[in-house]
């Protein structure tokens, strides 16, 4: 049974050594531990609030993968989401997450790599100041846990994306698992939160509505911490895919989740009772997107 | 009527939930800097005194240090508040009278005086809270610990604190706190109930009420601020919630006029990166 593990860490702001050597450590206490998949939060190396920093903890994929190799002799048999800040060849700035699986020669390799493709620019958040949107969404296979998609934070607010995940696949069996990195700093203390932050709040209640109605499985990966005043509300999760919880971490401080997971032994018994997600009437949808996208909404 | 019953509903909060928040987040900004310690002023009243409360729990009481800075004219109850507040979660403290340096000041021959009695006070006023910043300052240097700040969201938004007195430190875990919600969550820290149920008093002088010198009670102002700022409804719906047109006019001015408070000082624009304007770091930097 494929042994998960979120790393809800605290990353030093900035300091991309320092973090990279944290990284080291964790993956390679993963590998001891026969940790199959390694979540690690948005941004783990470098922090979050990066404002006019983001160019100078900036590095292409290759460079980090190199880094990676140099700083991890003993990972093996290792599949892992590290959150970074991409530069692309073209010298775009992107807030990243790259999957990457060491192989039974402790030898890495780039598996996939996401761009968020929503970036918040509002209220407390300014990502869009900083950073250019990805463009694309991919799903990819893992030996872990089979065809998987990643949604970086505010990614998962956008209802679009999860179900494209969803849905991408050959022969539209897409992802059974979605990877959701994020930083979500806490807020709304009222007298109804009952302990949680109310942003937090609207996550357990997605994150709870995507597993059961796309029947697949979600792994949340928060992180704790403050920067500048913010507390990051940490509650990383998974959740089967029939909307249970499977685990969670603590709350605004760092944490470690580790999950066994019956797979794809969960995904078989949700889908073996429902037939929601497999009816998704992907003709329908393109169609009536295509009309409110192309030929305006009146027609 | 106490306190706790006057909080408006829409302003309370999960006190257990707010105290893990402000807690860790004490915790952290100091810790993570590489200072262990903290001083702050401790004035007897319901500010400072959740702020002793917070940090004696996020940094363990020997940590932390109450500087009590009473002016001759300070009322005796408020230092008798601020032992028992020290007393209650066992902090060390500093005494240090601040009359001496106040008053060597205005006495100078060539301190000009104004005829505007009210000019006069208010100087003194804010003579005081700065010679009270200079020495937490100070303090901050011998103790090798960080300056904790004491003012709420409320004086925050009315502008009702010093420049560079009372507004000043390098880490305020309260001024996102309505003072409805400083009472709220000191009640469910343990603060006196006597610090908790006294008149809110700059203490500038004998006799001093933040309520009455504004015009209007804390939990009226806060209720208004809340549908203004937080729920960033218009002043006309304000008025119409029932809030009152000259109350909401009044707090809308303040917080116009008290903007330049929160900021820091303008810096003239001439280079390519000008310090906060497209010179952007975050606090944290490397931490």
């Amino acid at each position: 049974m494929p042994h998960l593990r979120i790393e809800q860490i605290a990353p030093k702001l900035g300091c991309l050594e320092d973090n990279l050597r944290l990284h080291a450590d964790l993956l390679a206490k993963a590998s001891e531990d026969d940790v199959d998949l390694l979540v690690f939060p948005e941004l783990s190396l470098t922090g979050y609030l990066l404002k006019d920093l983001v160019s100078e903890v900036a590095q292409g994929s290759e460079t980090l993968l190199n880094r990676l190799r140099a700083a991890t002799p003993s990972v093996r048999n290792l599949e892992a989401a590290i959150g970074f800040v991409e530069e692309s060849p073209g010298h775009r700035f992107h807030n990243s997450t790259l999957v990457v699986r060491w192989d039974e020669r402790a030898v890495p390799s780039v598996v996939h790599i996401h761009r968020k493709v929503y970036l918040p620019t509002y209220g407390l958040f300014d990502e869009g100041r900083y950073f250019t949107p990805g463009k694309t969404l991919r799903t990819f296979e893992t030996q872990c846990l089979g065809r998987c998609g990643i949604l970086i934070c505010e990614d998962a607010w956008h209802l679009s994306l999860p179900l494209l995940l969803a849905l991408d696949g050959p022969r539209l069996e897409g992802a059974g698992a979605l990877i959701i990195p994020s930083n979500s700093p806490a807020r709304g203390v009222g007298e109804a939160a009952q302990g949680i932050p109310e942003s937090y709040r609207i996550w357990d209640r997605l994150l709870a509505t995507y597993a059961t109605l796309l029947e697949v499985c979600v792994i949340y990966a928060g992180r704790g911490g403050v920067e500048d005043g913010l507390t990051f509300s940490g509650g990383s999760q998974v959740i089967s895919p029939t909307g249970e919880s499977l685990g969670k971490a603590k709350h605004f401080e760092s944490d470690r989740l580790d999950v066994t997971l019956d797979w794809p032994g969960l995904l078989r018994m949700a889908r073996a009772s429902s037939l929601v997600s497999a009816s998704e009437n992907v003709d329908l949808l393109k169609r009536e997107l295509e009309r409110i996208a192309i030929r305006g909404v009146d027609c | 009527m106490p306190r706790l019953d006057q909080i408006p509903p829409e302003l309370r909060i999960d006190t257990e939930l707010a105290r893990r928040i402000l807690v860790t987040m004490v915790r952290e900004e100091v810790t993570k800097v590489g200072f262990s310690r903290v001083v702050f002023g401790l004035s007897g009243g319901i500010d400072s005194a959740l702020v002793a409360a917070i940090a004696a729990e996020a940094l363990g009481r020997e940590n932390v240090k109450a500087v009590l800075m009473p002016y001759k004219a300070s009322s005796p109850e408020s230092l008798a508040d601020a032992h028992l507040v020290a007393d209650t979660f066992g902090l060390e403290r500093a005494v240090v009278d601040i009359t001496p340096q106040v008053d060597a000041y205005f006495e100078k021959p060539e301190t000009p005086v104004s005829k505007d009695e009210r000019i006069q006070k208010l100087r003194r006023g804010n003579k005081m809270a700065r010679e009270r910043m200079t020495i937490l300052y100070d303090l901050s240097m011998l103790e090798s610990a960080l300056v904790l700040g004491t003012s709420n969201k409320t004086e925050l938004l009315l502008g009702y604190g010093t420049l560079f007195g009372d507004m000043a430190s390098a880490v305020n875990p309260i001024g996102d706190l309505y003072k409805s919600q400083v009472w709220q969550l000191a009640t469910a820290l343990e603060v006196p109930e006597r610090v908790v149920e006294k008149p809110p008093t700059a203490d500038l002088w004998t006799g001093q009420s933040d309520e009455s010198e504004i015009g209007y009670s804390y939990a009226e102002i806060d209720r208004t601020f809340y549908y203004l700022v937080d729920q960033r409804w218009s002043p006309e719906r304000v008025i119409a919630k029932g809030c009152g047109r000259e109350l909401v006019e009044y707090v809308s001015r303040l917080l116009r006029q008290s903007q330049y408070k929160r900021r820091l000082p303008v810096v003239a624009k001439l280079g390519r990166r000008t310090i906060d304007r497209d010179f952007r770091y975050p606090r944290d930097w490397g931490y």
